[in-house]
Order: structure tokens, then C-alpha cells, then sequence
């Protein structure tokens, strides 16, 4: 499904390219920005997929996108993006025939998201696609959780109950500057917010009784919301 | 060989006749002409550089501050003569140059280094420059009574030149700000009044040594004396005479006689004022001066105020004025201009410019007194003197619709007279539009001839009659005198109504049918000329079209366009000079690359103008420009009135020499601050572990903000098209600059509108 997706995306992208005249807003004439982006959060609150922790290791994700500026001051923005985060699982398990002992300190599943966005941009200041911007996201995820192996030496009656891929909207604000560099290359940086909403399979008090015990969608609920709350984004791209 | 010699002669007599202007029929304002001087060829940078190897010897802190000095006044003097205000190789500034070369016919070599220059200003000034530019404003020129007097003025300039004051000026006032030498422990006062004296001291060392100069010539010394008495009155009208409004009323009615002040003072200024803080001694002073270089001076016999024919000075002055009252009429001192304007037309009553001059005045003070506006072109009666006090009041005093109609008669006549000349026409129409739109006057106020008699004749007996002779008064209490006053001014009142006197202005040329259909066409016209401001506020659907032309922007569909004289400019505010004088230049030239290239990546035809090294050998860029950037400060100056700019009939030769209406102005402003230390950002930056870094990071950068402007007009009909006021915070890179270019561009060449 990714893949096929992403095709698409560059196919759509490419077409709107070749199709739009030059003697139009935007950057010279260039109105269209294909880029691939860069996201990083320090995992200080969060592990990062290999579980490590601290202020120089970070959380990743990647990603393309394609900016049209639809006049002076505003563009939007469709994003896809993926990334690997994991979730903790800060207990001792123990099988309720007591044959099986797992020490699940320091034992991760990992937690695979794609993410679509529609970003529509404003730049108050300068003429889009250049300059200082503040851009409101719409955002919608997907996330596929792999529980680690230890768990699967378990009979699937004690294993945490998987409903993934669990599914997410969330509300988002991003503000940042872009510079052209060369006439073509356009540069990003940004802060972006991003506020899951209680939509899809995992909401806050959506738990399933099944999912109680390890209460694992409430888990990997808090991690996204963890991960996504604040981030720093940096893209190049090319301009057409 | 004679027949060579006799045909030679014929040919310079006929050039000269040919340049002559005949100012007793029209006047053709002055523009530069000839060969480009050396001066504007090179870059300011390049010239720069090459006199600060001069000061290469001296010790390390006045060769920084001469450096920095010759920097600013090489740049200074550089825009100058490129802002098209100069003139070059014209009448005037030939004769000035003349007269310089007789002052220093015994001095060659200091000749050879000085360059004399007459520049459009109204202020009576004459500046030398540490290069050797020697200006001569046109105000000055057009008040000096003789040559003589010229050529102590040049005098003067030579040696603030010669004994490098202007250098010597900067530096003590570098040391005065540095409290240095005899200037240590100093207060803020007093080094004002050690700036003030130094400045003082060097003045009349120019005096001193000027008149030494002066002395070695053969003109009249005493005319060192009289040109006090020009600067004395420097502020007031080229010549104070009686003014007789006849050419206004022609008889045919009067004006109320309070309209015109009882008794007109002579003009008194006190020579002897307080000039504690003045750069110059004041009049009393310097005369003083004079007086004791006279006593010592040598003979003042067989000395003339004039070496070269005095028709010549004549000649120079009279342009000065002509020059002069075009200036008034475009830096909007309406009322100078009117003075000043009967002054010439006494002495060339059938000249057409003057007329026409008169007509645009007449026009453009009724148009701002019916905007409620006319105490930003009609000065003051306070602090005035002499006989120019008369007109000021007939001017503060007459009605908004007396004037309209004055205006629309005098134009009318005027357009018969010269009926193809477009301004007249234009002006005449919008007259019209000021009186029957603006003051909602109908055209059956005014009477004809039979009706004005007819009424004169009905109340002859009441405007004559003595309002006391059928009452006995006598038996009259205090308080029956008062009601019967209030009585006989009620009666008068109504009375004026009936028979004011700009109901019997149009008399001569309201039965013109011609001008009865012209009056009905304008008077029927839908359009709102309003003297209320609300009327600029705009309705919801003009409001709702402005929003979208800000975030879609125009579309001209103009293919050529013309940019005048594209500015950038740099400033840092953290430093001393806060001009980036140098990386200025460089960015500007870049700057008009960049428009030029995006110009022809939108298959836009565009020229630029005022480049140095687009200039070449053509001066009439320079003259173009000089009428482009008048209409516009002109246009601008108007701010809210609509009106017609009175230099629009300089810039209608432009749209056909390039092959466009369209012209341009685009420019750059940037400039640095320091960032300011704002305590409770930083308190809050301390909360993020990303925060505090952040915050430092923005304490370390400078601030910048850049300011973007493009202005686009149709200069056939002054239509203001584009208006574009980018305020950015942030630096001038490329990108950004590019884009706004872009986007200024694409909205005069991009043909579809798509706000519609």
C-alpha cells in the first residue's frame, strides 16, 4: 500500500510540474516544491526504535512532499512521511501458569507509522514559497505495531492483544522559514506541533476490554502524542 | 580666409540666437545637454578609493575619520549629481562658470580643479564640496542683482575649497565629539556652541579670504556688501511689489475689501539676531566684516558690476525665475509661485508659460481649498512682511468656490487662446469638476451681463442707501442701537448674497455656448469629487476588491516598461556611518541585473535609467529621470487630493520617446539593528532545554528589516497602478529580493486578471 502510494504522489507530482506555465506566482515563476524532508526529536522522553535514550540520540522520520503555491502568500502542502519509534514495556511478565518468567524491562515493540499531511501554508511576510511561514496541518497516520520477540515465546492467549495498524488524526501547527538557495533549491526549517485528535482505533477511552492488561493502545497512543508533539523538521527540495 | 571667418561668426550668432529664449512670448524650462562630465562616469566606490590613498601618511585616527568623511561626501556629491537636479552644460551654468573663470584667470591651477554647477532647489544656497563641485541653487541665481555679486559668492566657495574647510570642519567636530584637546571635560551645550563657533570662524575666513580673491578681480567690491542684503531676505520673494488683482477680475467685479489687509508694512529683518547656534555669523556680523575688508581694500575705481555684458546676467537671472516658479508649482508653495508668478507677468504680461503657470496655481489652490487642505500650499500670514503679505491674505481669505470659479475663467480664456494645448484642456475640465462637483455650484448661480446690470440696478438704491436716513435713532435706547446693528448687518448679509461678486465672474463667457455645454457635460458627469475625507473610505465590494488584488496582485498586460532609477540602500544602525555606502553601490548595480534578467525571463522589454555605467554618454537619462522622479514626488506630495501634477506636462515626451506609458520605480532599503535584551523572553527561553540556545543565538544575530517598494504608472493619465510596500524583517538576501521582483513584474506583464 506504501509503495503504490508514494508512486502516485511522484507521478501526481511530476504531472502538476509540466503542466503549470511559468508566468505564474511563486519563486520566479516556480510554484511547485518537491521535497524530501527530515524530522528529528531528541528521545529524551521517548526511546528511540532501538530503545536508546538521551539528548544526542534522536527519533527520525522521513519523508516527501509537494509545496504548490497557490498565490502571493499561500501554498499547500501534501506530505507523506514514515518513521520507526517503539514502545516500552516497563513491567515483569509473569504466565499466569507461572512457567514462563519474562523481565520486560528494557523491551521494546516497534512502532511503524506513516503519515499523510495537508499542510496549508501562509507566508505573511514575504511572497510562497520563500520566507518566514506558519503552515496548519491536517494529519493522518497509521501505525503498525511488532511486539518483540520475547513475547512470542508466549502461548498467544497471554500476548498483549494487537489491533494495529491502529489509525490517527491529529491537528498540527508549523512554523519555520524556507530560503532558495541557487534559484532551484529550497531549504526548510521548522518547529512543528502536532496534537493527536481522539479519532480512529485508539483513543484515550477507546480501550477494549481485551486490551486492559497491557493496555497497549493506550500505550502506543501516548508515545505518538509523545513523539509528535514537538519536532524539528528540515527539507530540501527542488523548486520547478 | 575673411569669408571663412565672417561665416563662423554668422554660425555662432545663429547658435546663439537659436539657444535663446524669447520670454516675452513663452518659457522652455532648462535641461542639461552635451557631453557627460567625467564625474558621473566612474563609480563613487572607485573614487572613493582612490583619494582615501591621499590620507595614507597621516596618523591612524584622522585617517580614519578622513576617510570616513571623504566617503560620505563622495557619495553625497555623486548622488547629487546624478539625481538629475544638476544641470550640466546649460546657459546658466556656463555663465557661472565664466564668471569663475574671471575670478581666477590669475590662479589657473586652482581653476583646473574646481567645477561649478547650478542645481534646481528653491533655497537661496550656495555649497562647495571638498572635491571641488561648486553648487549654485537657481533661488540664489534668481535673487542676485549683478555679477558682481556672483562672483564674491563664488569667492567665498573657492576658498572654503581652497583652505580644505569642509575636512577641517569634520575633524574638530570629531574632536569636539570626542572631547579631545581643548575641547576635554566639555558639556553637551557647549559642544554644540564649540561646533557653532568653529563653524563660524571658518565662515568668515571664507568671507576674509573670498573677498581677497574677490579684490584681485575687477568687479565692484561693494558688491560684497549688497549680497548680504540678498541673504538677508533670502526667505522672501525675488522682488517686493504692489499687487493689482485686475488681471484676475478685469474690472468686471471687485473683491471684498477684507480680503485684503489696511496697510502693508515695508519688510524689516533684524540683521543682528541670535546666532549662538548657527553654522554661519549672523548678517549683522558679517557685514560688519565687510565693511572693515572694504576700508582696507584697494581702490574701488574703474571696477565694474559687470565684465561680461550685463544682458547676459540679465538673461541667466530671468531663467533662474522662470525655473524658480516651476519649482514652486511642483514642491506645491502655491502661493510663492502666485506672487512670484504676477511679478513676471508684469514684465511679460503675454508670456504662455507664466499664463499657463498662473492657470495650474489658480487651479490647484481651489482644488486643495475644497479638500480643506490649503494650509499645506497656501502659507501662512504670520511671519510674513512687505507687499507678498497682500496676496497671502487675498489667497487665506478668498472662499473655496470664488477661487473654483476664478480658475475655471481664467483656464477657459487660456484654452481659447492655446485651445490644442492638452494640460490647459485637462486642467480646464477638472476645474469645471472642482466648482460644480466638489463645491456643488450650478452654472445658473453665475449671470451674464443683462442679469448683473439688472441687478444692480434693482438694488443700486439698497447697497447706496443709508441704512440711518428713515430712522430717527435718536430716541433710540442702548439696546434698540444694538438690535437695529444686527438689524442692518442681517439686511447686508442678504444683500452680499445676492450680489457677491463670483456671481458676475463668468459674465464674459457664460453666453459662450461652447462653454455652457462643457459646464453641463462636466456638471452631468457621474463621479464624486468630495471635500470630505469619509469619502476615501472605501465601500465593502472596493474593499473586498482590494483584499483579492493583495493576494493575487494586478495584471497590467504591458509588454514595455520603464524603471526609473532603480535605489538600493543599505544602513547599519549599530554603527557610526549608518550608510553602507559601498556595499550599496555593489547591490544596486546587481540589483538592476536581477531586474533586468527577470524582466526578460517574463519576455518583459524593460529599461532602466540613473545606472552609471548605463549612462555612458547619454545625458538626457539624466534629464529623463529628473522629470520622472519630480512627477513622482509631486504625485506623492498631493498625498490624498486628486489632482493633476503640474509636471505632468514635462513627462508626456517620455511615453513617446521609450514607446511606453508604463514607468517604474523599484528600490531596496535595508537596515541592521541590535538585537534588544528582553528579560522575560529569556526567563521563558529557560523553561526549554531548545529555548535558552535559541534565545542566545537571536541575541548574537542582528536584527534586520528590508524594506521592498515597486511603484508602477501609467504616466498618460498619472493612474497609480502598483503600490507595492514589502516590510520584512529579515536580511535582503537574493532570494528574497528575486522573488519580490518577480512578483512586481509579473503583475505588469501578466495579461489575465484573475481578481475578476
Amino acid at each position: 500500500m506504501k509503495y503504490k502510494l508514494s508512486h502516485l504522489l511522484i507521478l501526481l507530482f511530476l504531472t502538476i510540474s509540466f503542466t503549470f506555465a511559468q508566468r505564474a506566482p511563486g519563486y520566479i515563476g516556480k510554484r511547485i516544491n518537491i521535497h524530501g524532508m527530515f524530522q528529528a526529536k531528541y528521545s529524551l522522553l521517548n526511546p528511540t526504535k532501538d530503545g536508546s535514550a538521551g539528548v544526542l540520540s534522536f527519533n527520525k522520520q522521513y519523508g516527501i512532499g509537494l509545496e504548490y503555491a497557490i498565490n502571493k502568500r499561500t501554498s499547500m502542502i501534501a506530505t507523506f512521511q514514515t518513521y520507526t519509534t517503539s514502545k516500552s514495556y516497563e513491567e515483569e511478565f509473569y504466565s499466569p501458569d507461572y512457567s514462563v518468567y519474562i523481565n520486560m524491562n528494557e523491551v521494546y515493540a516497534k512502532l511503524n507509522t506513516n503519515s499523510f499531511s495537508l499542510e496549508y501554508r501562509k507566508y505573511p511576510f514575504s511572497l510562497a514559497p520563500m520566507g518566514g511561514f506558519i503552515g496548519y496541518i491536517i494529519n493522518y497516520k497509521t501505525i503498525d505495531l511488532r511486539q518483540p520477540k520475547q513475547l512470542k515465546s508466549l502461548p498467544s492467549s497471554e500476548r498483549p492483544f494487537n489491533q494495529s495498524p491502529y489509525s490517527l488524526v491529529s491537528l498540527g501547527l508549523s512554523l519555520g522559514k524556507q530560503r532558495i538557495f541557487f534559484n532551484c533549491l529550497a531549504v526548510s526549517g521548522s518547529v512543528n506541533f502536532l496534537l493527536p485528535l481522539e479519532l480512529g482505533k485508539m483513543g484515550y477511552f477507546r480501550n477494549l476490554n481485551s486490551d486492559k492488561r497491557y493496555n497497549e493502545s493506550y500505550e502506543v497512543y501516548r508515545r505518538i502524542l509523545n513523539h509528535d508533539m514537538f519536532n524539528l523538521k528540515m527539507s530540501v527540495g527542488l523548486l520547478l | 580666409m575673411k569669408f571663412s571667418l565672417l561665416l563662423l561668426f554668422l554660425i555662432s550668432v545663429s547658435a546663439l540666437r537659436l539657444e535663446a529664449q524669447d520670454f516675452t512670448q513663452s518659457y522652455t524650462p532648462i535641461k542639461s545637454k552635451g557631453e557627460v562630465p567625467e564625474a558621473l562616469k566612474r563609480l563613487s566606490s572607485e573614487k572613493y578609493e582612490q583619494r582615501k590613498e591621499g590620507f595614507k601618511d597621516d596618523r591612524r585616527r584622522t585617517r580614519k575619520t578622513k576617510e570616513e568623511f571623504v566617503l560620505q561626501s563622495t557619495f553625497a556629491i555623486d548622488e547629487l549629481l546624478l539625481s538629475g537636479d544638476v544641470f550640466y552644460n546649460d546657459t546658466v551654468s556656463n555663465y557661472i562658470n565664466k564668471v569663475a573663470d574671471e575670478l581666477l584667470k590669475n590662479d589657473i591651477e586652482l581653476r583646473s580643479k574646481l567645477d561649478f554647477y547650478l542645481v534646481r532647489s528653491n533655497y537661496v544656497n550656495a555649497f562647495a564640496t571638498e572635491r571641488g563641485a561648486i553648487f549654485i541653487t537657481v533661488g540664489l541665481m534668481a535673487k542676485l542683482n549683478n555679477e558682481a555679486q556672483l562672483a564674491f559668492i563664488l569667492a567665498h566657495e573657492i576658498t572654503h575649497y581652497k583652505n580644505k574647510h569642509l575636512i577641517n570642519g569634520y575633524l574638530e567636530d570629531d574632536n569636539i565629539k570626542r572631547r579631545k584637546g581643548k575641547y576635554k571635560n566639555q558639556s553637551a551645550k557647549e559642544k554644540l556652541l564649540s561646533s557653532s563657533n568653529y563653524s563660524k570662524d571658518l565662515e568668515l575666513e571664507a568671507d576674509q579670504e573670498g573677498f581677497d580673491i574677490f579684490a584681485q578681480s575687477g568687479y565692484d567690491l561693494e558688491a560684497a556688501l549688497t549680497v548680504m542684503e540678498i541673504l538677508k531676505l533670502s526667505s522672501y520673494p525675488f522682488e517686493d511689489i504692489p499687487m493689482n488683482f485686475e488681471f484676475l477680475h478685469q474690472n468686471k467685479y471687485s473683491f471684498p475689501d477684507d480680503y485684503f489687509i489696511d496697510s502693508i508694512a515695508d519688510v524689516v529683518i533684524d540683521e543682528d539676531y541670535n546666532d549662538s547656534t548657527s553654522t554661519h555669523p549672523n548678517i549683522k556680523k558679517r557685514k560688519e566684516r565687510i565693511e572693515l575688508f572694504l576700508v582696507h581694500a584697494p581702490s574701488n575705481d574703474h571696477r565694474k558690476l559687470f565684465i561680461y555684458p550685463e544682458k547676459e546676467f540679465n538673461y541667466c537671472r530671468e531663467i533662474c525665475r522662470f525655473e524658480l516658479i516651476n519649482n514652486y508649482a511642483t514642491e506645491l508653495d502655491y502661493a510663492m509661485g502666485f506672487y512670484s508668478n504676477y511679478i513676471l507677468q508684469e514684465k511679460y504680461p503675454n508670456n504662455l508659460f507664466l499664463k499657463k503657470n498662473m492657470a495650474y496655481l489658480l487651479y490647484a489652490m481651489a482644488r486643495y481649498k475644497g479638500y480643506n487642505r490649503n494650509n499645506t500650499v497656501i502659507r501662512k500670514e504670520r511671519n510674513w512682511q512687505g507687499k507678498f503679505l497682500v496676496s497671502l491674505q487675498f489667497l487665506n481669505n478668498i472662499r473655496n468656490q470664488e477661487l473654483a470659479a476664478i480658475a475655471v475663467e481664467y483656464l477657459y480664456k487660456l484654452h481659447k487662446e492655446i485651445p490644442q494645448d492638452a494640460l490647459v484642456n485637462n486642467l480646464l475640465k477638472d476645474a469645471i469638476r472642482t466648482l460644480a462637483h466638489q463645491n456643488e455650484v450650478p452654472l445658473d448661480y453665475f449671470l451674464n451681463i443683462e442679469q448683473k446690470e439688472k441687478i444692480f440696478a434693482e438694488y443700486a438704491e439698497a447697497i447706496l442707501k443709508d441704512p440711518y436716513e428713515s430712522v430717527d435713532s435718536s430716541a433710540f435706547s442702548r439696546i434698540e442701537h444694538k438690535r437695529y446693528r444686527r438689524q442692518i448687518a442681517r439686511d447686508q448679509r442678504e444683500l452680499d448674497k445676492t450680489i457677491h461678486f463670483d456671481r458676475f465672474i463668468f459674465t464674459d463667457i457664460i453666453n459662450d455656448e461652447k462653454f455652457v455645454t462643457l459646464y453641463k457635460e462636466i456638471a452631468n458627469e457621474a463621479i464624486k469629487v468630495s471635500n470630505r475625507d469619509e469619502n476615501h473610505r472605501l465601500s465593502k465590494a472596493e474593499n473586498k476588491q482590494r483584499k483579492k488584488e493583495n493576494r493575487i496582485g494586478k495584471s497590467l498586460g504591458v509588454d514595455k516598461l520603464v524603471i526609473a532609477d532603480p535605489y538600493y540602500q543599505r544602513f547599519d544602525n549599530r554603527k557610526e556611518i549608518q550608510t553602507k555606502y559601498i556595499e550599496s553601490e555593489k547591490r544596486q548595480l546587481t540589483f538592476r541585473e536581477e531586474v533586468i534578467k527577470i524582466a526578460d525571463k517574463l519576455e518583459l522589454n524593460a529599461t532602466t535609467l540613473g545606472q552609471q555605467e548605463v549612462l555612458g554618454n547619454d545625458l538626457d537619462k539624466l534629464n529623463d529621470i529628473s522629470a520622472l522622479n519630480n512627477w513622482l514626488a509631486e504625485k506623492s506630495a498631493h498625498d490624498m487630493v486628486t489632482i493633476i501634477p503640474y509636471t505632468a506636462q514635462y513627462t508626456n515626451y517620455l511615453s513617446e520617446k521609450y514607446g511606453t506609458d508604463y514607468f517604474a520605480w523599484l528600490g531596496v532599503v535595508n537596515t541592521t539593528y541590535r538585537s534588544t535584551f528582553n528579560l522575560r523572553v529569556f526567563a521563558l527561553s529557560m523553561y526549554s532545554i531548545i529555548g535558552l540556545p535559541i534565545y542566545l543565538g537571536y541575541l548574537i544575530t542582528p536584527d534586520n528589516y528590508t524594506l521592498y517598494y515597486a511603484i508602477v504608472v501609467n504616466l498618460k493619465d498619472g493612474t497609480l497602478h502598483i503600490q507595492d510596500y514589502e516590510y520584512v524583517n529579515n536580511r535582503d538576501s537574493n532570494d528574497l529580493i528575486r522573488s519580490q521582483i518577480y512578483q512586481s513584474l509579473l503583475q505588469v506583464k501578466r495579461k489575465k486578471d484573475y481578481t475578476k
